[in-house]
């Protein structure tokens, strides 16, 4: 049954090979330095955030990884191999939806799907709408849905194609706080039944310490992996749970000092949240 | 741009052309018995069917060439750097302008007309293509390479469907500026068609034949621009939320 959720097999993670890694990772913009040797590892089924303030490379890493950029030196590697290119094994979402403007929500969820058998098809589109909640809006165009359902229906359409790891960009950034929080539940339930290997790009500590098990925090100037924690909390969790308000708030204070280097240089808050 | 209510500016044209018509001594009523008895002859008919044919043919041939140079700017930077000042600016250039290369080229003949035509029509198409399919934006050719298209499909899947809206504007363009060539093409040559019924009604001295046809004109113009370029400009961006 394809999309059903179900439990994650039983393994020692932190001993598998990596699913993705950044072996001494190097990008540079002309003179700018948006990454400076980093190295990574993305463990098989975790789900990974990268917090750091603006322009300090989250975007940048995550393209290296989605293949649309090659590092200039070091090495992107999935599964110990290096990455060529981008691909629908490795399915990346964009703070914009980026939808189809001329599809049906049903067709651009179904946009990497084989259109023939048409049965198939059509049964796959929709077991994903069921999935995000969406059996109502098939016919839609992307332009009579919210914010949110745009954003589910991107999600839709890139587990449609049953990739094992979802990059995502700030995916929440634009939606409002209510919104938000029921695409974290929704994201979560997902994450748990499905076992992708996520890695999640955000702004917000709030989101990292909800969602994720581990959390990298990202420095700038040059772009830089500071520190990477565990996050201990059992799935799915309590989001209003005094742990997560407790770890965020160490977060903060990790960051505490880059946030100030930032301000320091670019005069202005830099950092929300 | 926007679509303009052919109603309003329909009544003010017949009321100026009633206007003017009284005043070079021909009637609204003399210019209705005329095109009663155009049509009633087959006269008119024939010089419509004769001019559709023309810019039929005039305007597949524009839309194929102006096609092939809207596509080879966008896909080859340096055509575009070429071509690309070159047809912004021809496109501006009023199709009469062409008239006179016309004749030299190709004397007093059908094929004169066809090139006022074709060269009327095929930049403002090219311009229209050009642009669509450079305009495609980047997020949206990136969703493409993360699922994996190749680069055929990219083209198929993205690049023309997101380029539609765009593509379709430089053909009612390019349609509009064909139909204007082709009158003033056959206001020179022409074995029959409207322009020559318009030069028959002059040598004549026939104020109601001349307005009659001018009518013919504009009705057919406007017809083509609303019914089938209005039709389906109106679905596809209905369908995107663009209109
Ligand atoms: N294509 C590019 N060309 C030139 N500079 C770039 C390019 N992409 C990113 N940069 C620069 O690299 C640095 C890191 O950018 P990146 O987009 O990765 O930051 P980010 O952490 O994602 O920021 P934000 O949180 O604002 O999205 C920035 O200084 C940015 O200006
Ligand atoms: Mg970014």
């Amino acid at each position: 049954m394809p999309f059903a959720l179900h439990d994650p097999p039983v393994r020692p993670a932190a001993l598998e090979a990596p699913k993705l890694s950044l072996r001494g990772a190097s990008k540079r913009f002309g003179g700018l330095v948006a990454l400076a040797d980093v190295s990574l590892d993305v463990r098989r089924g975790e789900f990974l955030s990268l917090v750091g303030p603006s322009g300090c490379g989250k975007s940048t890493l995550l393209h290296l990884l989605a293949g649309f950029e090659k590092p200039d030196d070091g090495a992107a590697l999935m599964d110990g191999r290096p990455i060529a290119g981008p691909g629908p094994d490795r399915l990346v979402i964009f703070q914009d939806p980026a939808l189809l403007p001329w599809l049906t929500v049903a067709d651009n969820i179904g946009f990497g799907l084989p259109k023939k058998p048409r049965e198939l098809y059509e049964e796959t589109v929709g077991l994903l709408l069921r999935l995000v909640h969406l059996e109502k809006f098939a016919h839609l165009r992307p332009h009579e849905l919210s914010g949110g359902m745009k954003q589910r229906v991107a999600l839709a359409r890139a587990l449609a194609v049953d990739p094992q790891v979802l990059l995502m960009d700030e995916p929440f950034a634009a939606l409002d706080p209510q919104t938000r929080e029921l695409l974290h539940l929704e994201l979560q339930r997902l994450w748990l039944g499905l076992h992708k290997t996520v890695v999640f790009v955000t702004h917000s500590v709030e989101e990292a310490v909800r969602l994720s098990d581990r959390i990298a925090i990202m420095a700038t100037q040059p772009g830089r992996i500071r520190r990477v924690l565990d996050v201990d909390l059992p799935h799915p969790r309590d989001f209003n749970s005094p742990e997560v308000a407790e770890l965020r708030a160490a977060i903060r204070e990790e960051m505490r000092d880059e946030l100030a280097k930032l301000a320091r240089r670019e005069g202005d808050e830099g950092w929300r949240r | 741009m926007a679509p303009v209510r052919p109603r309003i500016p329909l009544l003010v044209l017949f009321a100026f052309l009633a206007a003017a018509a009284e005043a070079a001594s021909p009637s609204p009523a003399g210019i209705a018995r005329n095109l009663a008895h155009g049509f009633a002859s087959g006269v008119y008919l024939k010089a419509l069917g004769a001019s559709a044919l023309r810019i039929a043919a005039g305007f597949a041939l524009a839309a194929l060439l102006g096609g092939a140079l809207g596509i080879l700017q966008a896909a080859f930077a340096p055509v575009r750097r070429l071509c690309g000042p070159l047809t912004t600016g021809v496109q501006a250039l009023p199709a009469v302008c062409w008239l006179p290369v016309a004749l030299l080229w190709f004397g007093r003949s059908e094929a004169a007309v066809l090139f006022c035509v074709v060269v009327g029509s095929l930049f403002a198409v090219a311009l229209g293509v050009r642009d669509g399919l450079a305009q495609v934006p980047p997020l949206l050719r990136r969703v493409g390479q993360t699922f994996g298209l190749t680069r055929w499909q990219q083209i198929t899947h993205i690049t023309i469907p997101a380029a539609l809206p765009a593509i379709l504007a430089g053909l009612k363009q390019g349609w509009s500026f064909g139909w204007r060539a082709l009158m003033a093409g056959e206001l020179i040559y022409a074995s029959a068609g409207l322009g020559r019924s318009l030069t028959a009604g002059r040598d004549a001295g026939d104020a109601n034949q001349v307005f009659a046809v001018m009518l013919l004109i504009l009705t057919l113009g406007v017809a083509v621009d609303r019914l089938a370029f209005g039709v389906v400009e109106k679905r596809v961006l209905a369908r995107r939320g663009l209109a």
